[in-house]
């Protein structure tokens, strides 16, 4: 019936707004060329479409009770975690009522591979485990009632995390565990709506934070054909990527890990030696650009883009920084570690790497998560949940110690050092297990600090400036090119690389004040270098002599935390062809878009409750995207 | 409806874009038009990607029975013939209207005085 009334609305306003004018009538003299036309092309620009059409955003990196460490304070569960990603509300731990804005189309719940589950059991009194020594000292200390013992034994149970060794046998409470959360993804995975990608956290030198999320394309009958591959089977990341390598091959399932930000790694995640020590093989470097195709480049522990010992000239490159040690606050770090933990460093190292090799252990795409230890994904500016519930809203929690330093109180990171970030984008066929994990094995992906601003980025050698004023970006976009994550090969005599980009603005947030495409290259003598372009910006900005562009100005009122979108742009488009290209060179390039400014989680937080901040706490952020790069490939 | 029962009308402009002033009879001047008919396109550079504002009546008799309700204009892009005329390589006859404003109209809300 519906259908039927559709129709004739149609016909009837056609034959209002021109009555003069029938198909059969006025357009008959251009019968043949009609013919010819149609002959030839589909009248439907959407007509044949195969590529991504829509951006499912997700978070690929939360924990929940289950996580040993976790466990110790949040009382939410897995099931919690889900209701509350699905858009339901739900009670956080310290009893904040909490909802998303707008649901995740997709989440990896990621709990600790370590002693995985031990916590709800322990607490329950599982009289198994309490005829364990350690086991019943731990529950006895939960249970007291005396806060600094149970204080005292939870940092205890998370510096567990840390051993070589479990500090008992919970094999038989992770298979359990394990079991039931498969079951429960499941459960929630609801293809077309909601993708609850089954996953878990390889927790390696908890203080290095070499931390890997392992995802699994499969659903339960896959995963439950192996366990979490934890630290106590081998601290070495390498082992990871061989007990994962094997279990595909075993299985014909298929997994990826997501290392986590670099920048707590003390030089250590993107390090160009192995864990011995020793020079990366080809073999090596093989089996992690194979099993590691994203990096979480930003999260809730600060941002892993870029830094400005490492990037003096990028005036974005200073972005909730956390770079006074490594993840623990046990080592102080060396400005000479920067390099090896930084995404657009790794980038350009993997570029020597491969020079080397013959194959590029960096060449990964752009990912984020929030690593909340809260079960809550929430990382919008006004709704941050922070992350554990020792930080979970309150007044006081921006002074409230987030990670604490054994060596100095210094290193001590405190509630107001959290970067509110971050959400992955994934341009996926459809919202399901399957389609969301092949897009991110292509790395067609991108990294939000918590915003939800589409990202288009394509390249090749044919973009001309109509392209940009296309409505249909995409269609144009892999019609004569290839997406973020792709590659570029032997570049045509004469030709430079052209890219396609495009951006359109969250709508619960800023306007966007710019973008730019950052390349790295590697040049004849085996320096990498790197440079920022502002390609496509806001309000008739004119770029300076020294050909910086203007800032976007600031219209935050911090008191009220608000701001007005009267700067900036809804959206922005443009096609670059780079002004720098060498055919013989090396390179990748990636997307930053930069929102203009709108306050922090900190000004929504001093106006809430009514509290004053010293003057080192930021007040206003300009939310961003890294989009996955497009790498060129030179011959040979 | 007013108290002799004569029904009356009004439009008012409530939000616009491009710093636009409305002229001495109070219509805004029109936002312009950036389409290029031969190639069926436009560019976004007039308009505004967002309009958001409060607005209070400011001819309102507590007595008078009236509905509000909204209309929002788009800037001009091309009208379905233009993409024909484009895509098929033909020349529709002279008085084709080209140009559209899209528009959404949404239901009204309604005042009722107390009887």
């Amino acid at each position: 019936m519906k259908i039927i009334k559709v129709i004739v609305a149609v016909v009837a306003t056609a034959g209002i707004m021109l009555p003069s004018m029938t198909f059969a009538g006025e357009y008959h003299h251009g019968t043949e060329a009609v013919e010819k036309k149609l002959s030839v092309k589909e009248f439907s620009p959407y007509v044949g479409r195969s590529y991504p059409t829509q951006v499912y955003w997700g978070d690929q990196h939360l924990h929940t009770e289950i996580s040993v460490d976790a466990g110790t304070m949040c009382r939410l569960s897995q099931e919690d975690a889900y209701r509350f990603a699905r858009g339901e509300e739900v009670t956080s731990t310290t009893g904040v009522n909490a909802r998303l804005s707008r649901p995740l189309d997709w989440l990896v719940i990621s709990d600790h591979a370590e002693m995985y589950g031990l916590m709800p059991e322990l607490l329950s009194g599982n009289p198994d485990l309490l005829k364990n020594k350690v086991a019943k000292g731990w529950y006895d200390a939960l249970k007291s009632g005396d806060k600094k013992k149970q204080f005292a034994t939870a940092m205890k149970i998370v510096g567990a995390l840390n051993k070589e060794d479990p500090p008992f046998d919970t094999t038989k409470v992770v298979k359990s565990a394990w079991k039931k959360y498969t079951s429960l993804a499941d459960k929630y995975n609801e293809p077309g709506r909601f993708s609850a990608i089954i996953g878990y956290e390889y927790t390696t030198r908890g203080g290095y934070n070499l931390h890997r999320n392992v995802l699994f394309r499969g659903d339960a009958s896959v995963a439950n054909q192996t366990l979490p591959f934890s630290q106590f089977d081998s601290q070495n990341p390498e082992e990871l990527w061989k007990a994962l390598d094997k279990f595909e091959k075993q299985s014909g399932a298929e997994v990826l890990a997501i290392p986590h930000n670099g920048n707590l790694s003390n030089g250590l995640m993107f390090s160009v030696e192995t864990n011995d020590g020793k020079p990366y093989t080809k073999e090596i470097a093989a089996l992690r650009a194979k099993m590691e195709p994203l990096v979480e480049v930003t999260q809730i522990k600060g941002d892993g883009e870029s830094h400005p010992f490492l990037s003096p000239n990028d005036e974005f490159a200073d972005y909730e920084l956390w770079d006074d040690a490594n993840l623990d606050g046990t080592e102080v770090k060396k400005k000479e570690m920067l390099q090896y933990e930084y995404a657009r460093s790794a980038l350009k190292i993997g570029l020597q790497m491969e020079e080397k090799l013959g194959v590029n252990p960096f060449k990964f795409g752009m990912a984020a998560g929030t690593d909340g230890h809260t079960a809550l994904s929430a990382v919008e500016e006004n709704n941050f949940f922070g992350k554990h519930p020792g930080v979970e809203p309150d007044p006081k929690r921006w002074e409230h110690v987030v990670i604490k330093s054994s060596l100095d109180d210094k290193l001590t990171t405190l509630g107001w050092q959290q970067a509110a970030g971050g959400y992955t984008g994934v341009w996926a066929t459809e919202n399901t297990r399957e389609a969301i994990f092949d897009a991110m094995k292509r790395k067609e992906t991108y990294a939000t600090t918590g915003s939800r601003m589409r990202v288009r980025f394509f390249g090749g050698w044919e973009f001309t400036e109509q392209d940009s004023h296309s409505r249909t970006v995409a269609r144009v976009g892999y019609d004569k090119g290839v997406p973020m994550g792709g590659d570029l090969y032997d570049a045509p005599k004469g030709k430079a690389p052209t890219f396609l980009v495009a951006s359109v603005k969250d709508p619960y947030s800023g306007n966007l004040d710019r973008i730019q495409i950052i390349k790295g290259w590697l040049d004849a003598k085996g320096k990498t270098h790197e440079k920022v372009y502002d390609v496509a910006w806001s309000d008739d900005r004119k770029p300076g002599k020294d050909g910086k562009l203007p800032a976007v100005g600031n219209t935050v009122d911090v008191k009220n935390a608000t701001w007005a979108n009267t700067i900036g742009a809804p959206e922005l488009i443009a096609t670059w062809e780079d002004p720098d290209f060498d055919p013989k060179e090396k390179a990748f390039y990636y997307v930053r878009v930069i929102e203009i400014p709108t306050p922090r989680w900190t000004a929504y937080e001093a106006k809430r409750y009514g509290v004053e901040m010293p003057d080192k706490v930021s007040m206003v952020t300009q939310e961003r995207a890294y989009s996955s790069p497009i790498w060129y490939n030179p011959e040979g | 409806m007013d108290a002799k029962g004569e029904l009356h009308e009004k439009v008012y402009d409530v939000d616009w874009s491009d710093d636009r002033q409305p002229d001495a009879n109070g219509k805004l001047p029109s936002v312009g038009s950036t389409v290029d008919l031969e190639n069926a396109t436009w560019t976004n550079t007039i308009g505004a990607g967002e309009l958001i504002t409060v607005w209070k009546d400011p001819d309102f008799d507590a007595k008078e029975s009236a509905f509000y309700y909204a209309r929002v204009i788009e800037i001009p892009t091309p009208r379905w013939t233009a993409y024909d005329a484009k895509r098929f390589g033909v020349k529709p006859p002279a008085g084709t209207r080209m140009t559209i404003t899209e528009r959404a109209y949404t239901s009204p809300i309604w005042y009722t005085p107390v009887k």
